[in-house]
């Protein structure tokens, strides 16, 4: 058995070592389609935590000072409930906020040990019951100035826009991401294809002498899988590139205060590693296992 | 050892006329069976039947007491390490070295190194080819490779030999060198079937002749000639 080991590892390096330029492409191909499919998941990730709080129809969030006296919140709180042009509100507490911004900060336990719950505006989220931005604007900035108010933020179209263009573009990423990984599973199954080719004489011979079947297909299959596997390694440090000075670059920037919320924490960029690693392996078994089951009959 | 049951045998795609027709054959243990038969009488079918290369249209085919038709796919392998094959061509992998070759045979069945450092130079020194372990192919002769190839398709101590044509591309002594070799192997108890055009060793040799016509089996003669 070590001996059949050993051998798998020494043809399957070989095969690779031998036809080096189409191992490269192959690997290039699922390197880049698979950094660009981890990206535009990332992308996901991150236009999804930067508009978070725009989500489930919230038009508009008034933020009250965290010192605001018992009568200027009811005051507050009646206006917005009385108001005919107001179709729900939520009232977020400090414990909530705090609870929220936890969630938001996971990765980042020195800036939950900083803050605590007291230190959080509470906030009213308002749902107006026309949606058109002029009216909510109006309507939002009717608050404004009352007192214990500290400021009223909009979801405005502005963000809406970000959110639409966001998606769009991550979904182009996904969709090009994905043709790529066809060509990529293709070049791999070509690869192999060339691959046993090569080796036409010497599996003749095994299937003469009788080497079983996975004996003669393993290293082609495994061939095929150590190039997704480094393809996907690759694409999986373009990731963290992609996380650490694309990402977190825009939500540093102080000129863009929209970018502020995109962010992708530690949790989903290795989930996100771990389904592209997944994807290019199952990206090399399928391309090879193509090669092998139609070039290598018994 | 080898019984094959109304075998007939038709190429897809290929002629009308079936390579193999209606065979009927019984060869015992330790038996040696020439094939002979003009060119496209189906000998080299004959052969590649045997080890399931191909497999019959119609009929059933026996080899060591189990019929090889019910032999699922994963299984063919295992019949064939017990069937070494020799041919007109050698086969022979040129970028590997005589005791290389011989080795590739025990190695892609999962052999031990210490078995393969054992066997290797003990079959090489049984065909002769001592003193050329590290030879290249390319740099033996005709007779030397068929050695070489008779080694690799012995050395796991097979139940049956096939050799299609194996003196096919030999000049007269040399194929008497390659037959003194097939006789050696044959008196350990190896079952041989030869397919050859060679009269001259059919006729020396003596042993059963089957003769081919068109696919159709015309003679089975013990101690036969060429014709
Ligand atoms: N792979 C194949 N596909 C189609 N027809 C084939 C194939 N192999 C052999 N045949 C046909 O089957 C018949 C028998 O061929 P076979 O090779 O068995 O003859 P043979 O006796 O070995 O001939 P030779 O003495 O020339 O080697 C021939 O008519 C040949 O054309
Ligand atoms: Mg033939």
């Amino acid at each position: 058995m070590a001996l059949k080991i050993s051998y798998m590892l020494k043809e399957t390096g070989t095969n690779l070592v031998r036809r080096i330029s189409l191992t490269i492409a192959a690997i290039l191909t699922i390197s880049i389609s698979l950094a660009l499919f981890g990206s535009s998941l990332l992308a996901r990730d991150g236009v999804a935590n930067a508009t978070q709080r725009w989500e489930g129809g919230i038009e508009f969030v008034v933020w009250m000072n965290p010192e605001a006296d018992a009568d200027q919140d009811a005051a507050i709180r009646r206006s917005i409930e009385e108001s005919p042009a107001v179709a729900s509100s939520t009232y977020v507490s400090q414990e909530e906020a705090f609870e929220e911004f936890r969630e938001m900060f996971a990765d980042s336990p020195e800036l939950i040990e900083a803050v605590e719950a007291s230190d959080l505006p509470p906030s009213y989220r308002v749902v107006p019951t026309d949606p058109d931005a002029d009216v909510v604007v109006e309507l939002g900035s009717q608050f404004r100035n009352q007192p214990g108010v500290r400021d009223v933020v909009f979801a405005s179209e502005a963000i809406k826009d970000i959110q639409l263009q966001a998606n769009r573009i991550s979904n182009g990423l996904l969709w090009v991401s994905i043709a790529l990984l066809i060509a990529s599973a293709l070049l791999i199954l070509n690869t192999i294809v060339v691959a046993i080719g090569a080796r036409r004489q010497e599996i003749e011979v095994m299937k003469l002498v009788g080497a079983s079947n996975w004996f003669i297909r393993l290293p082609f299959m495994l061939e095929g899988l150590v190039h997704g596997l480094i393809g996907a390694g690759f694409a999986v440090l373009a990731m963290w590139g992609v996380r650490n000075w694309v990402i977190d670059g825009f939500s540093r920037s102080q000129s863009l205060a929209l970018l502020e919320g995109l962010k992708v924490n530690n949790a989903e960029l290795i989930n996100r590693s771990l389904w592209v690693l997944a994807i290019g392996v199952a990206v090399g078994i399928v391309g090879s296992a193509f090669a092998v089951s139609t070039k290598l009959d018994v | 050892m080898i019984k094959l049951e109304n075998v007939s045998k038709s190429y897809k795609g290929g002629t009308n006329t079936a390579a193999l027709q209606n065979a009927n054959i019984d060869i015992g243990k330790g038996e040696f069976v020439f094939l002979v038969g003009p060119s496209g009488s189906g000998k080299s079918t004959f052969i590649r039947l045997l080890n399931k290369e191909e497999d019959p249209s119609d009929g059933r085919i026996f080899v060591a007491g189990k019929d090889i038709g019910q032999l699922s796919s994963w299984k063919v392998p295992y019949l064939r390490r017990n069937i070494g094959c020799i041919f007109q061509d050698f086969k022979l992998l040129e970028k590997r070295t005589v005791a290389e070759n011989v080795a590739f045979a025990l190695e892609v069945i999962g052999r031990p190194r210490s078995v393969i450092t054992k066997q290797v130079p003990a079959i090489l020194e049984l065909v002769g080819l001592a003193d050329k372990v590290d030879s290249f192919p390319t740099q033996l002769s005709g007779g030397e490779q068929q050695r070489v190839s008779i080694a690799r398709a012995f050395v796991n101590r097979p139940l049956i030999l096939l050799a299609d044509e194996p003196t096919g591309n030999l000049d007269p002594t040399t194929s008497v060198g390659i037959m003194r070799l097939l006789d050696r192997i044959n008196r350990t108890g190896t079952t041989v079937v030869m397919a050859t055009h060679d009269r001259g060793i059919v006729d020396t040799m003596r042993r059963r002749v089957v003769e081919l016509d068109k696919g159709t089996i015309v003679r089975d003669q013990a101690q036969g000639v060429y014709e």
